[in-house]
């Protein structure tokens, strides 16, 4: 299905629950993550404007980083 | 002959008118609705999100185009009906769905007339555009602008030529149902400075009209007047009054 709309997507679905989600630097990129509740972070989404930051591998979406 | 009911039964229906009114009451916030009289005319609303094959979530409003289907082939083969309003207040929504709600409105016999009010955006312009003459109200604004999707792309290059395509089906179907011409629709769509989050441009009432997009600019009035003039000429000399 694809919407054809001037709405951005999140005013027709709703956000979901981002009580476990944190921001925070990784190697001087910042990242947002999803805290496991174990000390463990996945990487969701890399929130940089420095392009290298992209493509380094340890930086990629679905990581895990200790905190 | 007693025609008077029974206590009981007096009771019971003076219950049902009072329930009657306080249904009414709860579903449109008044205690009468005033009742259209025996029309030649049906009036379509098309209102929030058009939906298509993915029901949407509750807080949206929607018009489902199952809803809408069915009714304009009862519309077509209904003889009492005669033409066709369509009252258009959306933001847009499914392509699909809005193409074959547009390309069902169009194909229709009877005369059909379109009214933009508030909003006829993105795939309500295909809407607007598929009656045979269309209104915008002097406030109602209409958005052009390319198809977008979010998400996770599988093959880059087939989405992008399905996207292209898709954009394609809409730019000729608006471009064939009104006086704008493909150049102009597209230079609309890809103008820079005018949206604040995104390309595409905004265009209110008079200025619809004056890019061919829509017919004229005026509401309920000019609208069932238009109509009325389609109907008479539709049913040709042969069914009108000799004088």
């Amino acid at each position: 299905m694809i919407l054809y709309t001037p709405l951005s997507e999140h005013d027709i679905f709703p956000r979901q629950d981002e009580s476990n989600v944190v921001y925070h630097k990784h190697k001087n990129c910042p990242v947002k993550c999803m805290d496991d509740g174990n000390g463990k972070r996945q990487i969701v989404q890399v929130l940089s404007t420095d392009p290298s930051h992209y493509m380094d591998p340890e930086l990629q979406p679905g990581q895990w980083l200790d905190s | 002959m007693n025609m008077k009911g029974s206590p009981q039964e007096n009771d019971k229906q003076q219950d049902q008118s009072k329930s009657s009114i306080v249904d009414k009451i709860q579903q449109l916030g008044q205690s009468n609705v005033p009742q259209p009289a025996d029309s030649n005319i049906h009036v379509l609303p098309v209102i929030g999100q058009v939906e298509g094959h993915v029901q949407l979530p509750s807080q949206n409003k929607t018009t489902k185009y199952e809803h809408l289907i069915p009714q304009l082939i009862a519309i077509e083969q209904n003889p009492k009906i005669e033409g066709l309003v369509v009252l258009l207040n959306t933001v847009g929504g499914d392509v699909e769905a809005g193409l074959a709600i547009s390309e069902m409105i169009a194909s229709l016999s009877k005369p059909t007339v379109s009214i933009v009010l508030g909003g006829g955006h993105s795939i309500g312009v295909p809407i607007a555009v598929s009656a045979d003459y269309s209104f915008i109200v002097e406030t109602a604004t209409m958005t052009i602008h390319p198809i977008r999707m979010t998400g996770l792309v599988i093959g880059v290059p087939q989405t992008f030529e399905y996207m292209d395509k898709m954009q394609d089906r809409v730019v000729n179907f608006v471009t064939h149902h009104s006086d704008v011409d493909e150049e102009k629709f597209k230079e609309l769509m890809f103008a820079k400075g005018n949206l604040t989050r995104d390309i595409g441009t905004n265009v209110v009432g008079q200025q619809a009209v004056d890019h061919g997009l829509i017919d004229a600019v005026g509401g309920v009035k000019e609208a069932m007047e238009k109509l009325n003039q389609m109907i008479g000429d539709n049913k040709g000399p042969e069914n009108q009054v000799v004088q």
